[in-house]
């Protein structure tokens, strides 16, 4: 059988703030196999950049702690020795950034960057090394390899620049590969060719990978699996298709429902979620989610729901009154009939008016 | 030089605002001048939104700016409620421009944290005192007019007058942005990204409010954004720009289900589906758009584009009629086939059966929560 490539086990990070203890990832697992893609989804400081930050082991040690297991190819990197660990992250596992400068050094050309890390890990000699580079150039799609690797990343446009990115983060052909809202800088048209590419060089190398957005539809077409995330959470998790034919959560659905959608007319009125999103620094007991929800009833802020197990259908989600089911659907009609739910949101039919 | 065209212009007498041959270079250093809109033109009806949309580069800022006259642009006219602007000088131009109003991208940044909300909203007023003009009714104190802007932007005077910008959230912000816009009581209501650094969920409330608000006051919209989706959301008629020219103007649903300019096509066809099993069709367009220093002679899309020929590069297209009913700046148009991303999304009615949006669209109420 394929084994997972990656197994994350009740991960939790906190940061220390001035306004005390942050968890900006809570209790997250989940397991990807060679070749598959996961996607997560979340709106901003939902933890997703935090959770692989985690998982790749890149936050400050004095300002942030994490726990929970990180199994890699079955070994389990976050107990390794330094001496092991180093030869673990760019080498077996890399990432790419929403802004390649994360990745990229402004004052060393392009060529010398890819071929430095197969020269450190691979120990290939220059010459061999600077070949691999334009190899890898021109597997990512950039035009006139030779001029290229002499240039710096200011030379190059934005999509170029993520190109090269992605160039350096495969160079030693890792089996995981996080790519972190790698196209939320760039114009659609450019967004498109570097999904596309992604996807290419995951299917080419049969690496895992995971990719991260904050857009539901970045992630629809490109996954084989969904989780998403709110407030430092996995809130729900189902495969792709599953998750977009059944949204039990209510706010997967509502953040659905709130989206523009070319499909529509113009006009189409959106639905939205009201309030935002809470203060990890402060969250109140109960489901993080209820002061949002229209389903909120008393247990929701009473209890924290946990993720279910619903292994039929691998579709998991962390709800008491879940979307579609006859108790959600109960939940929201007493909430109706009474103009509000628990957490004191108010249901109004003149919605819109005043 | 060839611009390209005012085939598309309504009679002055019905818009109001138009915009004819705008043109617009910037200073770029060593005696270098980078050219950041040649020949735009296109005009607004009242009441009507005009949605400008294209990827980050081709101009829809400098396109607003140049319409407010900040700064004056090369060339070209900018005419608003029958005043052409570009004739205007100092205290008259600043006054005829408080009809003109403009919300951005940043709004966090777009307001002065060391001043309270309340005093922010106000500002314009103390400028103008004989503002609100003719849509205020009645002349009500200033006060008044900070509590009904802020109210009408769900925001309680008393609640959050005396805050300062620091306290609020992102969306909060804009809010506070869009009421003090219409304290003067415009009639133009310019939003240049205003949603793009907004996450999803706030991103609705503050769509939806734009539409009540103009609804409301009757307000004139020129919107900005490079998400096509949201632009479809809120347009009347959208207008779409490559490398400060425009390629494709008309009337949203025509646009964006027929598009007859290559281009629109192609970026319809790169927007990322809400549907898992949309087919996901190869690489639509390739390479970036070319450096404004190195526009393309003739059409300025043909580095990219499959259809270019001969004459692309010899001749610039000029704006003319498309069989949809709006108007294409192309040799060679597309025939008017539904576009590529509007055939393949899945349709209506099944996007309402799996989400059962016709009994949720009323669960939540359009303001903020308490
Ligand atoms: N270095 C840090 N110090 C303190 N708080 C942080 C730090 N990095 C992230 N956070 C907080 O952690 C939470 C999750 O952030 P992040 O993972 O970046 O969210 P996302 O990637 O989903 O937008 C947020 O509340 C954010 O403010
Ligand atoms: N103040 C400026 N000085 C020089 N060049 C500018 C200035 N503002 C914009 N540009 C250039 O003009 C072109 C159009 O920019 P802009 O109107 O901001 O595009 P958009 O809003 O569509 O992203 C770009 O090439 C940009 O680099
Ligand atoms: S119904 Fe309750 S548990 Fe479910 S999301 Fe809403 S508040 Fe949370
Ligand atoms: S004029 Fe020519 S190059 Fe330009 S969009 Fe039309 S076919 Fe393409
Ligand atoms: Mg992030
Ligand atoms: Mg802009």
């Amino acid at each position: 059988m394929n084994r997972p490539v990656l197994v994350v086990e009740e991960l939790h990070t906190s940061f220390a703030t001035d306004r005390g203890e942050l968890k900006a990832v809570d209790g997250v697992s989940f397991s990807l196999r060679g070749g598959r893609t996961l996607g997560v989804v979340g709106e901003s400081g939902s933890g997703k950049s935090a959770t692989a930050r985690s998982v790749m082991d890149l936050l400050p040690a004095g300002v942030s702690a994490t726990t929970g297991r990180v199994l890699l190819d079955g070994r389990d990197v976050r107990s390794l020795p330094r001496s092991q660990s180093r030869h673990v992250w760019g080498v077996e596992a890399s990432m790419v950034f929403q802004n390649p400068a994360g990745s990229l050094n402004p004052v060393m050309q392009v060529g010398r960057q890819i071929a430095e890390g197969l020269r450190y890990h691979r120990r290939m000699p220059r010459r061999a090394a600077m070949r691999r580079a334009r190899e890898l150039l021109e597997q990512v799609g950039i035009a006139d390899p030779d001029r290229r690797l002499r240039e710096y990343p200011h030379q190059l446009s934005g999509g170029m620049r993520q190109r090269a990115a992605i160039a350096i983060a495969l160079a030693c052909e890792p089996k995981l590969l996080i790519a972190d809202e790698p196209t939320t800088a760039l114009d659609v048209t450019v967004q498109k060719q570097i999904l596309d590419l992604l996807d290419r060089l995951r299917r080419q190398h049969s690496m895992a990978m995971i990719l991260i957005s904050h857009d539901l539809g970045v992630v629809a077409g490109r996954t084989d699996e969904v989780v998403v995330m709110y407030a430092g959470r996995i809130v729900e998790q189902a495969p792709t298709p599953r998750l977009f034919a059944v949204m039990r959560h209510p706010y997967t659905k509502a953040l659905f429902e709130s989206i523009p959608k070319v499909a529509q007319p113009s006009h189409t009125r959106l639905r939205i979620i009201p309030g935002r999103p809470p203060d990890l620094a402060a969250l109140p007991g109960g489901c993080a989610f209820a002061p949002r929800c229209a389903h909120a009833r008393p247990r929701c802020l009473a209890e924290s729901p946990a993720l279910s197990a619903d292994a039929a259908a691998e579709h998991r989600f962390a709800c008491f009154y879940p979307a579609g089911t006859s108790d959600g659907e109960a939940a929201l009609a007493a909430n109706r009939d009474a103009g509000r739910t628990a957490a004191g949101l108010a249901l109004s039919d003149a919605a819109g008016a005043a | 030089m060839a611009g390209v065209g005012a085939a598309h212009l309504r009679p002055t007498g019905e818009v109001l605002l138009q915009a004819t041959d705008l043109h617009v270079r910037y200073p770029a250093g060593r005696g270098r001048r980078v050219s950041a809109l040649s020949g735009v033109s296109f005009d607004v009806a009242e009441g009507e939104t005009l949605g400008l949309v294209g990827e980050s580069g081709c101009g829809k800022s400098t396109t607003a700016r140049a319409v407010l006259q900040l700064p004056r642009p090369t060339s070209g006219r900018v005419v608003f409620d029958g005043v052409d602007l570009t004739a205007l000088r100092g205290e008259e131009l600043r006054r005829v421009r408080t009809g003109v109003q403009m919300i951005f991208q940043d709004p966090v940044s777009s307001l002065n944290p060391r001043r309270r909300v309340a005093d922010i909203v106000r500002e314009g007023l103390d400028i103008w005192p004989e503002r609100p003009g003719p849509r205020a009714g009645g002349g009500p104190s200033a006060t008044d007019r900070v509590r009904a802007v802020l109210d009408s932007v769900g925001m309680d005077l008393d609640e959050v007058g005396d805050r300062r910008p620091h306290e609020f959230s992102g969306g909060q912000c804009q809010r506070i942005c869009i009421a003090r816009a219409l304290a003067l009581g415009p009639r133009v209501l310019i939003c240049d990204e205003p949603v793009s650094a907004l996450d999803v969920s706030i991103q609705a409330q503050i769509l939806n409010l734009l539409e009540d608000l103009k609804d409301r006051y009757g307000l004139t919209m020129l919107f900005i954004a490079h998400d096509l989706a949201v632009v479809k959301s809120i347009s009347d008629r959208v207008c779409v720009m490559y490398l400060g020219r425009i390629c494709e103007i008309g009337p949203t649903d025509a646009v964006f289900d027929r598009p007859a300019h290559p281009y629109t096509a192609a970026l319809l066809a790169s927007i990322p589906q809400l549907d898992p099993a949309a087919e996901g069709g190869e690489d639509v367009l390739r390479g970036d758009p070319p450096s404004p220093f190195e526009a393309p002679s003739g059409c300025r899309f043909r580095t990219r584009c499959d259809r270019a020929a001969d004459l692309c590069a010899e001749q610039a297209p000029e704006l003319r009629p498309a069989p949809s009913g709006q108007f294409v700046a192309c040799h060679f148009p597309l025939p008017g086939e539904p576009a590529p991303a509007a055939a393949s999304v899945p349709p209506l009615e099944r996007l309402d059966a799996l989400h059962d949006t016709a009994s949720a669209d009323r669960a939540y109420p359009d303001r903020l929560a308490p």
